[in-house]
């Protein structure tokens, strides 16, 4: 179907209609969603009881409980939600359907530049030096691989892919020869930095995630329209000139931002910036003022519920939202690159 | 380009090969003489200190990286020739993921780590399936037809899926952790002398069937149809294709880690000098994913010495800019 | 609506503001060894979580110290603790990882931890209850350190004392010139811990018992341990080799892994194997360190290697 046939003329309202529709539905699913990481876990609070925490008549071991959990869920839904823009942007961007922050290497960026400061650095690296080396990292990484797959034509889409995996092998083998050569008493700190679990999520992280995002939005509002502009129409796209330049290198920016300060909270996370975006172009059309903001529900929806699975799977132990999306992610995929060929 | 250039282009590869070979078997701690070291050999029991060095240590040493360089240097040609891809390698295919995961799977569930040979099988067990996973789900038909680009793109996918796996059965059985660590990496354990001749045997066997299967499938490279009507069952020679790559990594894995990169850089050199012959491909595609493994692997253990680096850090540092390369020449792309 | 909107805002982002400082009800405790300057303690903690299966569970349980929780290593406790504790602490998820719901349900009233593993959590964990984080490589300290939060400096001298007299008693008993190496075979690898600043506990046990390592194994930065190759084996100088297998984890039989290395001729080679005094080592204290009990152990063991009388 056509769906960005109905985005110009007639259809436009309609399909306007449809995207206010699913975004309610999606959010109603967000909210379900949260009141199950709410009441569910290690003990199930009762809804009376969550009820008492959120009115402030109940300030026991629940409300705490509550507190913890509500930290985790809404800073997993915000990575979710910036790993998904991440990848709307960089698909928009580099036109291609199949980029992805965690495929390109972005993520991998951000945690090789993590590791080195890591385990280079003398004495105790405080958490927002972790933070900064990774979105450095994650920006050099971008940069780094679009360069890399950089043709007269333009950066072209699979070369782009097949570049972003090679460079995750890279990232992935200096990583491993890092933790082998360096002190081993920091080893620990790094590997559960590097598996991603979102078990120390706190009101710093949470509050992190959600200003990148804040900050995020109306620059993405801006830029997408210039970048949809530019898609759907080449000529008048033509005519933005230098400026269409400038759009680029804000949006790889923006996706670099986005993606390596939910690396730096919620570890390597792949798949979900794939994913996210494609449900969104499924059920709303490939236009982005109706697609980014499905899309970072979506993702807020997949990253939440990663996380908590992960937390009910085998209880006490928790599995890393991230290998969880790197496992439920790949049969997605697959759907997707069917239905694409179909 | 005249046969007289093409015998000297192989005799040149042959000799860098002797040449890497008996670096390897030079290079370490200390120096050893190869000739002597061999000639000692066939007098009996090793007496002098250099002599046990060479034949504990050296010999079976040179022996893996000949046999893993090999064997990851044809499955990557086997695999370039089945996919019609020049990206394919068993790295980036996920098949030495899916080996790796078979065995740290193993190593978690076993309560003492294994005898290499139960490895082996279950690598390649691994592999075999994971290579299969990938065909299926980049949409082959039942002849085992894929579209080239779909083929590398479920390869990297499986990978990465195969890579948390394994991540999430070391969280849940951390004791097989530090077993795995170093073997993740890609490094040579070598210390079982006795059961690198076993090994040494199927990769000689595997890549004998491999090489003779190149003129089947240069029928295939001409087109699916012409084969067909050549009477050549199409499916089976994918399969056993794949089979026998999956099997050399599997191999490879369990000697040696999962290592990346062998089984592009190798075929891709080895074209460059043969043409488009697919047999001399072959032939050359092991002897400089021999070659590549031998190098790295004397960089490896001089770097640090006494201790070592993995080999597959190595190598995926020197095959990365290699692969951009290939990939910015690529001109489908 | 507009303030609801505000209370609501505050509420999701956690911008409501909690309880302020409140003054020291126990003890204020200070050392070089946790990362709080100061902290503020309980008087004689009741129930106490550890947060890692070797250091600070097992050096708890020496002190005797009432631990109703602590996060492990894999599946199993250790059986150290398995053997000989009456009630088994209840588990609050992988140490890597701890599970804050489970540890909030035990209601501890102190938390005792390592800082380079749960530095992240940090925040979260006083939250719950006053937590101090170690960060010391030195064993001892390590252990003065989980004593002086928990209320147990002076039962922590004691045993010291005692553990320093035994020292003291083995190290005039051995002979002078012995040089020993040390060696761990894991599948995939060895693994050769030196003595030296930073060195792994069971070394520094070795070297207070006045031991000498052969060049190769002795450092002066702060390296833990060395991966040799197989050649690098011959590094092992020295003239007695201990070697373990395996970890802490695989207690299981790895006779197959040993005759694999031990029947290589470069192991037949080496000085200490040829005089016959290479000596086989159970990896549960010499991997798995976790206090007195583990440097009592390995003491036990060096005693018997030269055949001294208890």
């Amino acid at each position: 179907m056509s769906v960005a046939g109905l985005a110009t003329g007639s259809g436009a309202m309609s399909a306007d209609r449809r995207a206010t529709y699913v975004s309610v539905i999606l959010m109603a699913a967000l909210t379900v969603l949260a009141f199950a990481s709410l009441t569910l876990g290690l003990e199930a609070i009762s809804p009376g009881t969550l009820w008492s925490v959120l009115s402030g008549n109940e300030t026991g071991d629940a409300a705490h409980i509550a507190e913890l959990r509500w930290q985790r869920f809404a800073t997993a839904a915000g990575i979710g939600a910036a790993l998904a823009l991440s990848g709307a942007i960089l698909q928009t961007a580099l036109r291609n359907p199949l980029a992805e922050p965690g495929v390109i290497g972005l993520s991998s960026g951000a945690a090789l530049a993590a590791t080195l400061v890591m385990l280079a650095t003398t004495g105790y690296v405080a958490t927002w030096q972790i933070s900064l080396a990774a979105i450095v990292g994650s920006m050099a990484a971008v940069a780094a691989v679009t360069l890399l797959a950089r043709s007269p034509n333009g950066v072209q889409p699979l070369r782009l892919i097949l570049a972003g995996i090679a460079f995750s092998a890279l990232a992935g083998a200096v990583i491993t020869a890092a933790t082998l050569v360096g002190p081993p008493h920091r080893l620990p700190r790094l590997l559960v930095w590097l598996s991603g679990d979102l078990n120390g999520s706190n009101w710093a992280d949470l509050r992190l995630i959600w200003s990148v995002l804040l900050i995020a939005a109306p620059l993405i509002i801006v830029t997408m329209r210039r970048l949809d502009v530019a898609m759907l129409d080449p000529i008048s796209g033509a005519g933005l000139g230098n400026r269409r330049g400038i759009t680029l290198m804000l949006s790889l920016f923006m996706a670099a931002s986005l993606a390596g300060v939910a690396t730096t909270i919620g570890g390597i996370v792949i798949f979900v910036g794939l994913i996210a975006p494609h449900l969104a172009h499924r059920l709303v059309g490939p236009v982005n003022r109706r697609r980014m903001p499905v899309a970072a529900l979506t993702g807020a929806l997949i990253v939440a519920g990663a996380d908590l699975f992960g937390r009910l799977l085998d209880p006490p132990t928790q599995l890393p939202a991230g290998l969880i999306c790197g496992v439920i992610g790949a049969p997605f995929f697959f759907l997707l690159m069917r239905h694409r060929n179909g | 380009m005249t046969p007289s250039r093409d015998i000297g282009l192989i005799g040149l590869a042959v000799l860098i090969l002797v040449a890497a070979i008996l670096a390897s078997l030079a290079a370490g701690i200390r120096f050893i003489d190869p000739f002597a070291g061999i000639l000692a050999m066939t007098t009996g029991e090793a007496t002098t200190l250099d002599e046990i060095l060479f034949q504990a240590s050296r010999l079976p040493r040179t022996v893996i990286a000949v046999c893993v360089g090999g064997g990851l240097g044809l499955a990557g040609a086997l695999l370039q020739t089945v996919t019609k891809n020049v990206l394919a390698d068993p790295g980036l295919l996920g098949i030495n993921a899916g080996a790796a995961f078979a065995v740290v799977v193993m190593l978690a569930i076993l309560d003492a780590p294994p005898p290499l040979a139960t490895m082996g099988l279950v690598a390649s067990a691994g592999a075999i399936l994971t290579a299969i996973m990938g065909f299926v789900l980049a949409g082959g038909s039942r002849t085992f037809e894929t579209q080239p680009l779909r083929m590398v793109l479920s390869g990297g996918v499986l990978a990465i899926a195969l890579g948390a796996l394994t991540q999430i059965v070391l969280i849940l059985q951390p004791g097989a952790f530090e077993a795995s660590q170093v073997w993740l990496a890609g490094s040579f354990a070598d210390r079982a002398p006795a059961s690198v001749g076993v090994y040494a045997l199927v990769f000689v066997v595997m890549c004998a069937f491999g090489i003779a299967m190149a003129p089947a499938l240069s029928v295939l490279l001409i087109g699916e149809a012409q084969g067909r009507s050549l009477g050549v069952n199409v499916a089976r020679l994918r399969i056993t294709a794949v089979a026998i790559a999956a099997i050399l990594c599997g191999v490879g894995v369990s000697l040696a880690g999962p290592i990346a990169f062998v089984g592009l850089i190798a075929p891709h050199v080895a074209r460059a000098i043969s043409g488009n012959r697919l047999g001399r491909t072959f032939g050359l595609s092991v002897l400089f994913g021999a070659v590549l493994v031998l190098i790295s692997d004397i960089v490896a253990r001089l770097v640090v010495a006494p201790s070592e680096l993995p080999v597959g850090i190595i190598i995926a540092v020197a095959g990365f800019p290699f692969y951009i390369l290939l990939l910015r020449r690529d001109v489908r792309l | 609506m507009k303030r609801s909107a505000r209370v609501l805002a505050a509420l999701a982002f956690g911008l409501a503001s909690t309880g302020g400082g409140i003054a020291c009800e126990g003890r204020q405790v200070s050392s070089p060894a946790l990362i709080d300057e100061v902290l503020c303690v309980p008087d004689g903690p009741s129930r106490i979580v550890t947060l890692d299966p070797f250091y600070t569970l097992l050096m708890a349980g020496e002190l005797n110290l009432p631990v109703i929780g602590t996060a492990l290593s894999g599946e199993a406790m250790p059986t150290q603790v398995e053997d000989s504790w009456d009630t088994m602490p209840e588990v609050v998820g992988q140490m890597t990882s701890p599970n804050l719901e489970a540890i909030l349900r035990l209601d501890p009233d102190l938390i005792i931890g390592d800082a380079y593993s749960q530095a992240e959590i940090y925040g979260q964990l006083s939250e719950i209850a006053p937590t101090a984080l170690v960060d010391t490589t030195d064993w001892k300290e390590y252990f003065r350190a989980v004593a002086l939060v928990a209320d147990a400096g002076e039962a922590a001298e004691a045993k010291l004392d005692a553990y320093e007299a035994r020292v003291a008693e083995t190290a005039a008993a051995l002979p002078d010139e012995a040089t020993v190496s040390f060696l761990r075979i894991i599948p995939g690898g060895f693994q050769v811990y030196v003595a030296g600043p930073a060195a792994y506990a069971p070394m520094s046990v070795l070297t207070e018992l006045g031991i000498e390592r052969p060049p190769f194994e002795t450092a002066t930065d702060d390296t833990v341990l060395k991966r040799p190759t197989m050649e690098g084996l011959l590094e092992l100088e020295g003239d007695i080799l201990i070697y373990t297998i395996g970890g802490a984890h695989h207690e299981g039989d790895a006779i197959a892994l040993e005759n694999e290395v031990t029947s290589s001729a470069i192991w037949q080679a080496l000085p200490s194997v040829q005089n016959g005094r290479a000596y086989r080592v159970k990896p549960t204290h010499w991997m798995g360190f976790g206090g007195l009990a583990s440097a009592h152990a390995i003491v036990d063991d060096v005693r018997e290697i030269f055949g001294l009388e208890e």
